[in-house]
């Protein structure tokens, strides 16, 4: 692939060993996708994540002198501040965070903890080429706003922040941004829960293919649209979709495809979604928690929360994760008062699959997050999947029906 | 996988550098080798025994302590990626779990030697030159056709070669 004098530059070590490695990476990914040459970025998410694997390579980056072009947001570990004292945690736990708050931060990445920087803090133009990684976050920006992100891992992301390029190929281009399977939804979409169980049960149908749907109404939330892109890009590796009439590179069908004629046809109806929806949750009874947030939750998500709770009092444990800037927004405008008071908590900067979740070890939850249970069955939860206000009624019974 | 989180926990304090992926040139050079082309992801030289999956590979479902894959149904389950020569269709699963799985088991010298591919991903290519293990797609059809479990092979990922037998 063609590089500039100053890419070579990059790649010969001009700029020290770091920076030389995380052209190396690049260059290789433009060698496996045939890319003909690097373009700048001007923007990117790490999804950091507090794993030894991950706090290796941010060192040795730092170590070799790298520091970020483009400051990138990263996604959530711990907050230390909650759960330095938490009896979940081990020294190690708490050194991993540590380090890795060290090495982020002198990497010169922005340490905004947040899996959402789609909806607050890191939101790209249409057109604007990003590196992106984060299941729930590569569909957001390409879709909903129409940037220009390939499915980046965690550490390619963290190379393109370093070297502020990223090799030109898949959808960074036109061509590769159409549809291709055309997916008729045929169930009406009752509330945000159900984009959820429209997003897991898509892949199953569609493969790896760029969904272009119909059917689904004109005026969906923003919450609705990080449901979808979280799960689509969970059950399978979809991180482009299109919405007729919604999203800004589909006004029309024929415009989402491109002029090309579809592919392949796939048709979601409620069954489908029932199917799904009963293949991914436990049955109902009793249940020890519920946890929110995964994506991090909206104030308007936990405002929805506190409404069924003021004045009452839960019988589970109740999680609410979300960014630092929620959080600070729910302690003003009285929300988080609220669910402390019926006995919940709010929690910033955490994700739901980190060491302080240990005391959950062999619990029966309850989300309304498909990606939620899929990830934290690896630290032993298992859970009953309910919409939001389900799973909040849930919480203050103890038992869900 | 409780007890699987609890090793990876234990060892997070000792975590240093582990070169992977020694060239053993002489070995697989001889009368009767046959060599396929290749094109080279990640670069570096190394030869070892064939060992070919079905299935699309999650590191993350792999013991640490042996290399062995513990996926369930999987078409390796029960037996060990350490040193192999390993060619699979491709990687699977978030970058998270598929880059600390080949992590710890390069931390203990159970990764493989080298990757033989079909489907490039993003995650598996930035793993791969992180980690300094060789990695080739797009190989001649005639060597799927040749090679069986335990052949010996050199993936020479420099000049974009795999050289079989001798």
């Amino acid at each position: 692939m063609h590089l500039t004098p100053e890419e070579k530059k990059m790649l010969d070590g001009e700029y020290g060993e770091g920076v030389a490695l995380a052209m190396r990476v690049q260059v290789a990914l433009g060698e496996a996708f045939d890319a003909e040459r690097m373009v700048p970025i001007t923007r990117a998410h790490v999804a950091l994540s507090n794993q030894e694997a991950d706090l290796w390579f941010v060192e040795r980056l730092v170590r070799g002198g790298a520091r970020c072009r483009i400051p990138p947001t990263v996604n959530p570990g711990f907050s230390l501040s909650c759960f330095r004292n938490a009896p979940d945690l081990t020294r190690d736990d708490i050194s991993i965070m540590e380090r890795t708050h060290a090495a982020y931060k002198a990497i010169g990445a922005t340490l905004t903890y947040s899996c959402t920087p789609y909806l607050a803090d890191n939101i790209p133009l249409p057109g604007e080429v990003v590196a992106f990684s984060e299941s729930s976050a590569t569909p957001y920006v390409n879709s909903v706003w129409g940037a220009r992100s390939n499915r980046e891992s965690a550490q390619s992301a963290l190379c393109a922040a370093v070297t502020g390029r990223v090799p030109e190929y898949g959808f960074l281009l036109p061509e590769k941004r159409k549809g291709q399977v055309l997916v008729e939804v045929e169930a009406e979409m009752k509330d945000d829960f159900d984009y959820q169980l429209l997003g897991y049960a898509a892949p199953k149908k569609i493969g790896a293919l760029v969904p272009v749907f119909t059917g689904l109404p004109k005026n969906p939330t923003p919450e609705a649209l990080m449901n979808l892109g979280a799960q689509l890009n969970t059950a399978g590796a979809v991180s482009i979709y299109h919405i007729v009439g919604v999203t800004p590179e589909a006004p029309t069908l024929e415009a989402a495809f491109g002029g090309d004629t579809p592919a392949s046809r796939a048709v979601i109806t409620r069954k489908d979604l029932d199917d799904i929806h009963k293949s991914i949750s436990l049955p109902g009874g009793k249940i020890d928690f519920a946890m929110f947030g995964c994506p991090h939750f909206t104030l308007r998500q936990v405002r929805d929360i506190a409404r069924i709770l003021e004045g009452r009092t839960l019988k589970a444990e109740l999680w609410v994760l979300t960014s630092f800037t929620t959080k600070e927004l729910a302690r003003r405008t009285g929300l988080l008062d609220i669910i402390e008071k019926a006995g919940g908590h709010i929690v910033e900067d955490t994700c739901i699959d980190q060491p302080c979740w240990r005391h959950l070890e062999g619990k029966v939850g309850v989300t309304d997050s498909p990606k939620c249970a899929y990830y934290a069955r690896r630290r032993g939860m298992e859970f009953v999947l309910r919409p939001l206000s389900e799973c909040v009624e849930a919480a203050v019974k103890g038992e869900v029906s | 996988m409780a007890n699987h989180d609890a090793a990876r926990n234990r060892d997070a304090a000792n975590i240093g550098t582990v070169t992977v992926g020694a060239a053993d040139v002489s070995a697989a050079v001889g009368a009767a080798a046959v060599s396929f082309t290749c094109h080279p992801i990640s670069r570096g030289v190394a030869s070892g025994e064939a060992l070919i999956s079905r299935d699309d590979i999650c590191f993350y479902l792999t013991d640490p302590e042996t290399g062995v894959v513990i996926e369930k149904g999987h078409s390796l389950e029960g037996k060990s990626v350490a040193g192999k020569i390993l060619i699979f269709p491709g990687g699977k699963g978030s970058s998270v779990v598929q880059a600390d799985g080949l992590y710890q088991l390069m931390l203990r010298g159970n990764a493989p030697k080298a990757m033989i591919i079909k489907n490039p991903d993003t995650v598996l290519v930035a793993t791969a030159i992180i980690m300094e293990i060789p990695l080739v797609d797009r190989v001649d059809e005639g060597f799927y056709a040749a090679v069986k479990d335990g052949d010996r092979v050199r993936v020479d990922a420099e000049e974009g070669r795999l050289i079989m037998g001798g």
